[in-house]
């Protein structure tokens, strides 16, 4: 039985999420060519025209214009940068730092083990958020220390969900035959323990992306992101908190970005779960 | 006689049983293996027998060195297998290889069958890749499997094709002796008697010395020269295959013989049978393992323990009634 | 000795089929047999020829939503158990038909005592509770020669050998005296020390219940030892089916003859086992003609276009062959 990615999962919302995440990546790798003004080009006169569909609103200016008269699509082009950059950037720090650790940690077990995870447990047990935004703060604020800092946050239930993985696995025969046929330890843990712990953990890093995004925005929000006037957003739906009944677009939109972008990484994670999962078991 | 390959000289192997998180203090001691002696010839098979609990699992793992002996020692053509030099330790891990029971976990799942048999000869920087993928096709026709499976991940395979997969990568780097534990037990009847008859063809063919660990008798008896029973961590009984099938000694090998089913229904019989369990290796019963089972138990069964005698040639047993 | 009581249990032409994105597959194909009082019926067969699925299908226990019984009868009693509703299933699954598992450490629950899963059986069908519960338990126990069944029913399943526990299942199994018990593979997984013992076991309480065992294994000398009657089963089908010694000193079908021939014996010393060629047949999208042709030394071209009906070779031996026509 050869392993097929079965099309009947395929559902409507699987599918939607899978356009709007391609939608938002595209935006954010061509924000240059698409979006239709500067994200930094303030325009006074043009502050808080609400977007086209309403009275007021025109297509110059499609999603409404913020407190100082910047085009929020643009922005909203340019911040979806910021968020997918972030996201992937640390997605991949954190899960390379946690695959190594958990592969050390799982297959070394004692001593090692003990204080590695301790390290970990300690690590999960800070209130996330507070310890990014300390981290930042500590760092000092720029696109590289939010990563690090999202990325520190994350790496060790990572860690202890490869822990697992090699735990169950090192007992398993393949791996006491290659012992048996002379493997070094970097290669049993290199050709035969990661190859069967990715799986898992990209089914994590997937369910993730949309939780560091909302993270990013956290942050943003509470001044601790992407430093300004670089465009967030998080950073934007502060930016419109005093103007919510005058001008919901300002916060809205940005908001209304993070929701469809989370849940559709959210629906994609999940369908890349089911389709791993119960294929690598055959009946 | 033929060379002697591999000896066992008084090997033990205890675990110890810890008590307490912080400070573990050993509390008592798992006399897994409690004293075992046999020899495997080249090119013959050395079967061992015992039911769950008797140590040949652990015995299996003291000559693959996945662990070591806490006494006694494991000669390899003559050398202390736990004196061994690096160099000499590669040579040993070459010429004593191992095909284990499940062929659904022997294999590792994302790796292409090729890839699989060739992984031996790669740890090992065997020979360069142009021509070890050739060695992987020889072998692959040395078991009987079409070239066309090279590509295959294990999943796409039936249990019988992964075990011929895993006996493949067992002959990967020209092994003297191959460690066999349970090697058909997990396959479909129907199934067995080919891996089985391969099993014997690789042994004429290449000079392969097998040292057989399964339950089924008669399966060990068809395949092995020479068997020893275990129980409870001791040897009770070694004999050639034929003489032990003929003319059981000890009380406990009479029980497995007399166990096992006949394959007709006109001789049914009631057998031996042995009341009570086998005892915990963490607290043996003195003297002799088997009294409290045996019908025969004297009062000096439980005093002292029996040293094995060899009652005629080839054909030792441990027990007072001898 | 044969008993030959009324027909408690009749299956006729079940089929179970399993439906897949990549096809059908036909677990169970057209099976048909009946299990009389105090007897035992052995299905014999490898894994995937369908003898589980039978069981299964017996106790309406068929995985859904993919798997599904498409056809035929299950008479227990006279009463058709498909018609049934899962309410009335309920109240049989273990009182009127029980089954044994083959691995006694999944089939308890790690986290209650053997009392407990003993009991849970019983305070079900029987409304027992307290006092009288107990004695029920420890007779259950007893009946299993379970040694010392007021002790050991507060252990725990972990606290117990392999064979203390496949006791235990036999006393869930039969504590509320069952008409018919199911035995699947339950040795299988013994020592062969263990194995004689509780075939032994089995066999006593079989004689002092009178039930009627369903004995499924793929171990030949089993059969010898516990079966009356005999079905062999391959790729969903039943090929050969026999009283237990005609089948041993007459087999017909080439599968059973070449299974009988492949198990190495202690008695005889030959060189070469007889295996049988090919691989176990894929029970997806199953090609028409015998399923056997592949693999048989004996198929003729009859054999690739049509499944070979059942006929009688002699008193209650039946094979599904198109070679025993030309006999």
């Amino acid at each position: 039985m050869k392993m097929k990615i079965s099309r009947a999962r395929l559902t409507p919302v699987v599918l939607a999420s899978a356009i709007i995440i391609t939608i938002i990546i595209v935006t954010a790798v061509f924000a240059d060519y698409i979006a239709p003004h500067s994200p930094y080009e303030t325009s006074l006169s043009q502050r808080l025209t609400p977007p086209f569909w309403q009275e007021g609103g025109s297509l110059a200016y499609p999603l409404g214009t913020d407190l100082v008269g910047r085009d929020i699509l643009s922005r909203l082009i340019y911040g979806a940068r910021a968020s997918i950059i972030v996201a992937v950037a640390t997605i991949l720090l954190a899960g390379t730092i946690g695959l190594v650790i958990g592969l050390i940690s799982g297959y070394s077990g004692g001593l090692v083990d003990a204080v590695l995870m301790r390290i970990a447990d300690a690590v999960l047990t800070f209130p996330l958020i507070l310890l990014a935004i300390l981290l930042v703060i500590v760092l000092g604020p720029s696109f590289i220390n939010v990563i690090i800092a999202i990325a520190f946050m994350l790496w060790a239930r990572y860690a202890r969900v490869v822990r697992g993985e090699v735990i169950s696995l090192k007992e398993r025969d393949f791996v006491t035959l290659a012992k048996i046929a002379g493997c070094s330890t970097t290669r049993i843990l290199s050709r035969h323990l990661f190859p069967n712990v990715q799986n898992p953990l990209m089914v994590l890093m997937t369910l993730q992306v949309g939780w560091v995004i909302v993270v990013e925005a956290t942050l943003s929000f509470l001044g601790a992101g992407v430093p300004p006037p670089a465009p967030a957003w998080g950073s934007m739906v502060a930016e419109g908190r005093n103007y919510l009944t005058q001008a919901w677009w300002v916060t809205g939109m940005p908001g209304l970005a993070i929701i469809l972008t989370v849940l559709s990484f959210n629906m994609i994670g999940d369908w890349i779960r089911d389709i791993l999962d119960p294929r690598l078991r055959q009946v | 006689m033929g060379e002697v390959l591999l000896e066992l000289r008084g090997v033990r192997k205890y675990f110890p049983v810890t008590k307490g998180l912080i400070l573990a203090k050993v509390s008592a001691w798992i006399k897994a293996v409690d004293g075992v002696d046999f020899s495997v010839i080249k090119g013959k098979t050395f079967g061992l027998v015992g039911e769950s609990g008797c140590g040949k699992t652990t015995t299996a793992k003291l000559i693959l060195l996945l662990e070591m002996p806490t006494n006694g020692s494991i000669l390899f053509l003559g050398k202390d297998t736990q004196r061994l030099s690096k160099l000499e330790l590669k040579d040993y891990r070459a010429s004593v290889q191992a095909v284990f029971q499940d062929p659904y976990s022997s294999l590792s799942p994302r790796m292409r069958v090729k890839d699989i048999i060739n992984e031996p000869m790669v740890a090992n920087n065997w020979l360069p890749p142009r021509d070890s993928y050739e060695r992987v096709i020889e072998l692959l026709e040395c078991v009987g499997l079409d070239v066309s499976m090279a590509n295959l991940y294990p999943f796409e395979l039936s249990g019988g094709q992964r075990q011929r997969v895993a006996i493949a990568r067992a002959l990967a780097l020209n092994p003297k002796l191959i460690i066999l534990d349970e090697p058909v037990s997990a396959l479909d009847v129907s199934i067995r008697a080919q891996i089985v008859n391969l099993l014997k063809d690789l042994q004429e063919k290449l000079g392969l010395a097998y040292m057989l660990i399964a339950h089924d008798l008669a399966l060990v008896k068809h395949m092995s020269t020479q068997i020893s029973v275990m129980y409870l961590g001791k040897i009770v009984e070694v004999s050639l295959s034929d003489e032990l099938y003929a003319n059981p000694l000890h009380p406990y090998t009479q029980a497995l013989f007399s166990a096992i089913l006949p394959l007709t229904p006109d001789q049914q019989k009631e057998g031996i049978v042995l009341p009570g369990e086998v005892p915990s290796p963490l607290n043996p019963p003195s003297g002799c393992r088997f009294h409290p089972r045996c019908s025969n138990a004297r009062p000096i069964c439980q005093e002292l323990e029996p040293i094995s005698n060899e009652i005629t040639p080839g054909h030792s047993v441990a027990c007072h009634l001898y | 000795m044969t008993k030959s009581g009324r027909e408690i249990l009749k299956v006729s032409n079940l089929k179970t089929y399993f439906f897949t994105r990549s096809g059908i597959v036909k677990a169970v194909d057209g099976v048909s047999f009946s299990l009389r009082e105090g007897e035992t019926v052995g299905l014999v067969g490898e894994s995937g020829c369908g003898k589980s699925m039978t069981a299964l299908s017996i106790l309406r226990l068929v995985p859904q939503p993919a798997g599904r019984i498409v056809e035929g009868k299950i008479l227990l009693d006279g009463e058709n158990l498909l018609e049934k509703s899962e309410r009335e299933m309920r109240k049989i699954r273990g009182k009127k038909i029980s089954m044994i598992l083959q691995d006694p450490m999944s089939s308890l629950n790690p986290v209650y005592t053997v009392g407990d899963q003993v009991g849970e059986t019983i305070r079900i069908h029987q409304k027992l509770k307290g006092a009288r519960l107990v004695t029920k338990i420890k007779e259950a126990l007893h009946l299993v020669r379970i040694p010392s069944p007021e002790v050991r029913m507060r252990d725990y399943p972990h606290q117990m050998s392999g064979g203390m526990r496949q006791r235990v299942i036999g006393a869930i199994a039969l504590s509320c005296q069952p008409r018919v018990l199911i035995a699947d593979e339950p040795t299988t997984s013994l020592d062969v020390t263990i194995q004689a013992q509780y075939l032994t076991l089995l066999k006593e309480v079989q004689q002092a219940m009178n039930v009627s065992i369903i004995f499924i294994t793929h171990d030949f000398s089993v059969v010898a030892r516990m079966c009356d009657v005999v079905l062999v089963m391959y790729a969903g089908k039943i090929v050969e089916s026999a009283r237990v010694r005609e089948l041993f000193n007459n087999p017909i079908h080439p599968y059973t003859i070449a299974l009988l021939r492949s198990v190495p014996r202690l008695e005889a010393k030959i060189e070469k086992l007889s295996a049988i060629n090919g691989q176990p047949p894929p029970l997806l999208n199953p090609p028409d003609g015998c399923r056997f042709v592949p693999r048989c030394p004996e198929s003729i071209t009859s054999c690739q276009h049509t499944d070979p009906p059942m006929v009688a070779v002699g008193q209650n031996h039946h094979v599904s062959c198109w070679r025993v026509k030309q006999l």
